[in-house]
């Protein structure tokens, strides 16, 4: 069946978008495939349509569980009952029932973490994987913006999975990331597909504020006046928590999203967004990555990202529909310092990589699960991504080997784990600073964007405030700021509502 | 005084200072170790097992601290705090105008009570959307247990699927006009189904103008109303007494703990199974101590003598405390810790 067929029958769709169809070919050739698509060109389709056409079962590499947890409902959404997702939140048992009967599946999801796991491990090696995904590919890299470590033992598991033909996706990676990839994952006579990361139909917009009170005005201001859907990142939970509460009490419908919310309110939140129940979101950058809403028409930065990105991929969100939106970023002198305190609460400290190796060094000859060593860093009282950093460092010294503790040096191990850290943030720096310099440039926002990703500019109407810009063009109307009158309904009423077909929908007249 | 003060008091008065702050900590957010089920039990709280979940230690420090300023406990030796006199009067007003909810039960229903609201939750979407013949909404519930679940207990046609959502209504509205109609409400207003989306936490305690943790032990303790009604009346409410199914039966018994149980059934002594299991004496008479307080039919005859059983009892009745060591100290050392915590906690004095 032409490829043209299957996304009709499968997906809906007529047409390809996006070069998907060579990148289809390409996979089906059985070549290994590098492809960078723009956020929202539909990447999941270019492994999933092959399936179609007979390539099974197909491995997904994805780095975060909730972007993995709302393929699986897609999929499953369409009919697609072989899939299943392999992560740490799997109960043991359930984990071992799935991993006895694994090549009843098609597509297996898993986290770069849990491939660390034997059983996982041998089950996966079993089994005849025809393609090997790997979804956000840019985590391989050092340079990428969410480094991660596991994502550097990818190449050798290929080779111990007999060698599958891989398919590297990203949305934003530079020439030096892309590099990277191909390297660490040993593709060989790669097919590369880059697409440009340009969205034209978001129109960007750089404001420098003199203080954070004008900051805190400007997107009070914004956000009262655009036309939503939109959403505005912060850099922390209580600045997202501070600004939705007051975008409130002005009478948008606003509501906060982030890390420290229980699950069940963030997938409320969630939903409320995606049904047009509430016109902004207040995030951290815990918000967006999986969100599959076409219609966002704004976002803003009320704090930067630490790298250019991590900003593509945030105002890649909006205009999914292709209809004109626009990212504006707003900035102060002072925002400089949060990424870099950022940045520092991402790496192990001195003092902290000598309290773990005495400790360690102590304790030689301890054995853990993937699972235990994962969280031994609690004990330290490490953040997430310092530990997987530090644990990395450990392991590439030798000093843990196969989950076990090994006899070291304490003194020479902590130079060398202390130069590498240095190393490691200053690449961020690096990276900070070539956002950061964007932001100063005195040229359009967009070629300054695509320079950086080796692109020539690409002319679009609605461009930029350098180039000119009619805010009036994104501003709704005036009746979005009604304060709803309050939520407080009658129970029973609306049990019944949810609950009873109504006369009305049976096409019966309404008597009132 | 926010609800949250009114809650620490109320369980800083049931611990009669006889408990850390720990203590306090790990009953909120409901840590299934033996100490937390038996501190439960012994001083009568087990209402508040794992109510808070996601209570953070700071949170909490800070609240206890602003209670202390203000004069309403004060702290003790046993690195506890004790209610003042005024912190009593406090409480008691407050109690006197707005009571804690009557059928909050975190001890009893903390094993099914998140996965009996899961189940409801989908169940209502599902149905909401389905009478209006629209199958495509993003479930609510991401676990797929709980979907397959639902989906297995489905009805098939559409008939059947307006009658069952029809007598569910019924059953739902039979509960909830029992409860203070506030809790109904945000219990209703959580609830996601066509044409609206459930409310947050955060959102409903907003929209009633009451705190976090308020709105948070409220809706909790509307689950646990539905589940001691249907639990009772299962035949008035059949449908909502089918989602408990498959979960009653289990003992609300720790993992570790269940092993070694299986081996006492099995006839081994504990010193067998401390070189079973490889555990530490004291972890497996933990084990021991939750399986009497969670097994109505264990007999503790087998580890302490009846008649020490009755001593203990005795002293723990003349000095009026429930503290090991001072129960300990009356009987002359003649019994052990484990034969006292055993004996309180199968008494549940």
């Amino acid at each position: 069946m032409p490829l043209t067929d299957l996304l009709y029958k499968h997906f809906g769709y007529r047409e390809f978008r996006f070069g998907q169809e060579q990148i289809i070919s390409d996979v089906l050739n059985k070549r290994d495939v590098f492809a960078m698509l723009p956020t929202g060109a539909g990447k999941s389709l270019c492994y999933q349509l092959p399936f179609y056409a007979g390539v099974s079962p197909i491995l997904i590499v994805s780095p975060l569980v909730s972007l993995m947890e709302d393929q699986v409902q897609q999929l499953k959404a369409q009919g697609e009952k072989r899939v299943i997702a392999l992560n740490g939140f799997l109960e043991f048992e359930k984990r071992m029932d799935i991993l006895k009967d694994l090549s009843y599946y098609s597509f297996i999801y898993v986290s770069p973490e849990i491939l660390q796991n034997n059983f996982v491990y041998q089950a996966l090696k079993k089994i005849n994987i025809e393609l090997m995904v790997v979804d956000e590919a840019h985590c391989i890299s050092q340079w990428g913006h969410d480094f991660r470590t596991d994502y550097l033992k990818l190449g050798e598991i290929r080779e111990a999975f007999g060698s599958p033909p891989i398919l590297a996706l990203t949305a934003t990676a530079t020439e030096d990331v892309r590099h990277d990839i191909l390297r660490q994952l040993n593709m060989s006579n790669p097919a590369i597909h880059v697409h440009s990361v340009d969205r034209p139909n978001i129109a960007i917009k750089l404001e420098k504020h003199s203080s954070l009170e004008a900051k805190i005005q400007a997107v009070k201001e914004y956000a009262l006046e655009l036309k939503g859907p939109g959403i505005i990142y912060f850099s922390s939970r209580r600045w997202a928590d501070k600004l939705a509460k007051a975008l409130s009490d002005e009478g948008r419908e606003c509501a906060a999203y982030h890390a420290g919310m229980e699950q069940e309110d963030r997938l409320l939140i969630q939903q409320q967004f995606l049904n047009d129940e509430l016109s902004i979101i207040c995030s951290t950058n815990a918000f967006g990555m999986g969100i599959n809403k076409s219609n966002i028409r704004f976002v803003i930065h009320f704090h930067p990202p630490s790298t250019i990105e991590s900003y593509l991929q945030e105002i890649g969100r909006a205009g999914r529909d292709q209809l004109s939106s626009i990212a504006i970023h707003l900035y102060t002198e002072e925002d400089e310092f949060l990424p870099l305190s950022f940045i520092d609460s991402e790496l192990p400290k001195e003092q902290e990589v000598k309290e773990v190796l005495r400790d360690f060094s102590g304790r030689v000859g301890t054995t853990y699960s993937s699972f235990q060593l994962e969280r031994e860093g609690n004990r330290f009282d490490f953040t997430e991504t310092a530990w997987r950093y530090l644990l990395h460092q450990l392991e590439g010294l030798g000093i843990v080997q196969n989950k076990e503790i090994q006899t070291f040096e304490v003194e020479s191990c902590l130079r060398e784990i202390l130069t590498a850290t240095e190393q490691h943030r200053k690449a961020k720096l690096l990276k900070w600073f070539r956002f950061k310099s964007w932001l100063e440039e005195k040229q359009c926002r967009r070629k300054g964007l695509l320079e950086r990703f080796g692109e020539s500019n690409h002319q679009v109407n609605f461009c930029c405030d350098y180039c000119g810009l009619n805010l009036q063009r994104y501003k709704g109307s005036n009746t979005q700021l009604q304060p709803t009158a309050q939520h407080v309904v009658d129970w029973g009423v609306e049990l019944k509502r949810l609950l009873t077909v109504s006369k009305e929908d049976h096409g019966e007249k309404s008597t009132g | 005084m926010q609800y949250f003060d009114v809650v620490l008091l109320y369980i800083f008065d049931r611990f009669k200072g006889e408990r850390s702050l720990s203590a306090v900590y790990h009953l909120l957010t409901g840590k299934k170790s033996s100490q937390t089920i038996q501190d439960g039990k012994l001083f009568n709280i087990g209402q508040f097992f794992g109510v808070l979940k996601k209570l953070n230690r700071a949170k909490l420090e800070q609240h206890v601290s602003s209670l202390q300023e203000a004069g309403l406990i004060k702290p003790n030796q046993h690195e506890g705090y004790e209610i003042t006199s005024s912190g009593r009067e406090a409480l008691t007003s407050f109690l006197a105008s707005n009571p804690l909810p009557e059928y909050l039960a975190g001890w009893q229903y903390h094993k099914v009570s998140d996965l009996y609201w899961q189940r409801l939750s989908l169940f209502v979407q599902s149905l909401s959307y389905s009478i209006r013949g629209n199958m495509s909404f993003y479930p609510i519930s991401k676990d797929e247990t709980i979907q397959n679940w639902v989906k297995k207990h489905f009805p098939m046609t559409k008939e059947k699927r307006v009658t069952v959502a029809e007598n569910l209504f019924q059953e739902m509205q039979t509960i909830l006009n029992k409860l203070p109609d506030r809790d109904a409400s945000m219990f209703v207003m959580r609830l996601s189904g066509i044409g609206r989306t459930g409310l947050t936490i955060s959102q409903l305690a907003d929209m009633q103008k009451i705190s976090y943790e308020e709105t948070s032990i409220r809706l909790q303790s509307v689950i646990h109303a539905i589940l001691k009604w249907v639990q009772n009346h299962s035949g008035q409410s059949p449908i909502l007494a089918s989602m408990i199914e498959g979960e009653g039966e289990e003992l609300p018994l720790t993992l570790s703990t269940k092993q070694t149980y299986k081996l006492l059934e099995s006839g081994m002594t504990i010193e067998q199974i401390v070189h079973l299991r490889r555990l530490k004496r004291s972890t497996i008479e933990d084990h021991l101590v939750e399986i009497a307080i969670n097994v109505p039919e264990f007999s503790i005859d087998a580890f302490v003598d009846p008649k020490a059983q009755a001593d203990i009892r005795l002293a723990s009745k003349e000095i009026k405390s429930q503290r090991l060591k001072l129960i300990k100290n009356y009987v002359k050392d003649q019994y052990t810790y484990f034969e006292i915590r055993l004996t309180l906690c199968k008494e549940g004095i």
